[in-house]
């Protein structure tokens, strides 16, 4: 090789590395972007509780894959496969359909969701939030596993009735913003009325499985899964009003409660899931709206 | 009407004494001695809590609550060796079918205190919080198995 075709090759080479770094740059860049989604998406994903109705904990199911048991006075609900797996799980979708899931409680062929899929709450999470976690849920490992058909009152299953259903409740999460309010208090009511849904649990349903209002986070006997779920209002005989702060942002980062005893059932797995990695200031937040809300008497037995 | 009321109320109560107190006799020492165990477990982890989350001047006696609490844990086996899970009590006829995994749980939390009681007094609040969690991970994972869920709880009915 004489020095002209050297130096051919050697402009050859060069050409080639600007080529690729062109080309390389903007997905290099995009892969970053990417990253950093999934990244705070793994966040939102832990301020909603680790998504862990999901996931058949009692059973040792797969991350995820659904299968999970929700036993409720309409009947036993079967939570679906969450994963990317594009068959049975969730990898087929836009995340155009899955915003719309979360918001509007609608399936990608239009078909009207159960509400034991808290929407009502997620339908308060920001665009952005809903973007994040779908970007992290669309980087978990895909499994594949079928959904079990729900086994519930028949008349239920004509999913049509639930567009009346969404008219009286798709609204009856609490409020997430309220400019009059700190940054602070605004921050905790997004939280806890939007990606951490408390009010699913923790607010009694009507007749109809609707939130009722007047008693929101007061607490029932008869919670999802037949569990009975604490009064979490201000009361002070009947609820944690007589917490102070401190005691409720270490419940939330720790599962211990005052008295030293460890939360037990599903609050159990929402923070071992999901509540015990938020940072300080969420859990501050939290507390600051917790404490705000109006005091209801309820004592569940 | 009122006063009839609370007439009612009042002799309701006188009422229920001697029943609550029969209750009490009820409790068969082998669950009221294990139930104290276990109590001081939850009592030491309770203030460790308190000094962490109150910011109480107290973390120099953290060890020494960490100390107990694994004292108490090594003490579980024992406590439970009687098979009784009838009565007031919170424990399931679990532990007896599955005893060397209850033995195995006590062992986690003597190791997890262990571990807190070796950490130095002055390590910051986050790591001191980490750990606790740790220990009290251990008490949600036997919980979870052997404890009856609180819908089922002795104290309930009382």
């Amino acid at each position: 090789m004489g020095p002209a075709d050297a130096h051919r090759a050697a402009s050859a080479a060069l050409v080639l590395c600007a080529l690729l770094a062109g080309w390389l740059s903007p997905q290099a860049r995009a892969q970053d972007n990417a990253g950093e989604a999934v990244s705070r998406g793994e966040y939102v994903f832990r301020a909603a509780a680790g998504c862990s109705c999901h996931t058949d904990v009692r059973n040792d199911g797969p991350a995820l894959a659904g299968g999970r048991a929700v036993e409720t006075p309409f009947g036993t609900f079967y939570s679906p496969n969450i994963t990317p797996d594009p068959e049975t799980g969730i990898g087929g979708w836009s995340e155009e359909d899955f915003v719309r899931a979360m918001t509007e409680g609608l399936s990608p062929s239009g078909a009207h969701y159960y509400p034991v899929f808290p929407y009502t709450s997620y339908a308060r999470m920001s665009r952005q939030d809903l973007g994040d976690l779908w970007a992290y849920l669309s980087a978990q490992e895909p499994v594949a596993q079928r959904d079990r058909e729900h086994e519930i009152w028949w008349p239920l299953r004509w999913r049509r009735l639930l567009s009346g259903w969404k008219w009286l409740y798709l609204d009856a999460a609490g409020p997430a913003a309220d400019p009059s309010r700190s940054e602070q208090w605004n921050r905790g009511a997004y939280l806890v009325n939007g990606p951490a849904h408390c009010g699913e649990c923790h607010t009694p349903r009507d007749m109809l499985g609707g939130p009722d209002t007047d008693m929101r986070l007061a607490g029932t006997a008869e919670g999802p899964a037949g569990e009975a779920i604490p009064n979490i209002t201000p009361d002070p005989e009947t609820g944690i009003g007589n917490w102070r702060t401190a005691d409720l942002t270490w419940l939330l980062q720790t599962g211990l409660l005052p008295d030293g005893d460890s939360v037990q059932g599903s609050m159990a797995e929402a923070i071992d899931h999901g509540y015990a990695n938020l940072k300080p200031e969420d859990l501050e937040a939290i507390a600051e709206y917790i404490f705000s809300v109006p005091p209801v008497r309820n004592a569940v037995e | 009407m009122l006063k009839k009321l609370l007439l009612l109320m009042l002799s309701g109560s006188i009422l229920a004494l001697p029943m609550l107190s029969v209750a009490q006799q009820d409790k068969d020492p082998v669950i009221s001695y294990r139930q104290k165990v276990m109590q001081s477990i939850g009592a030491n982890i309770g203030a460790i809590s308190d000094v962490l989350k109150y910011s109480l001047p107290r973390q120099d006696n953290i060890p020494a609550h960490a100390e107990q609490m694994r004292r108490a844990a090594a003490l579980i086996p024992s406590a439970f060796e009687d098979e009784l899970s009838e009565g007031p009590t919170d424990a399931k006829p679990e532990i007896w079918e599955s005893w060397d995994e209850f033995q195995e749980y006590a062992g986690d939390l003597e190791q997890a205190s262990a571990e807190l009681a070796a950490m130095a007094a002055d390590s910051d609040t986050a790591t001191f919080a980490a750990q606790v969690k740790k220990v009290g991970d251990t008490c949600k994972q036997c919980h979870d198995e052997f404890r009856k869920p609180k819908e089922e709880s002795y104290k309930q009915n009382m």
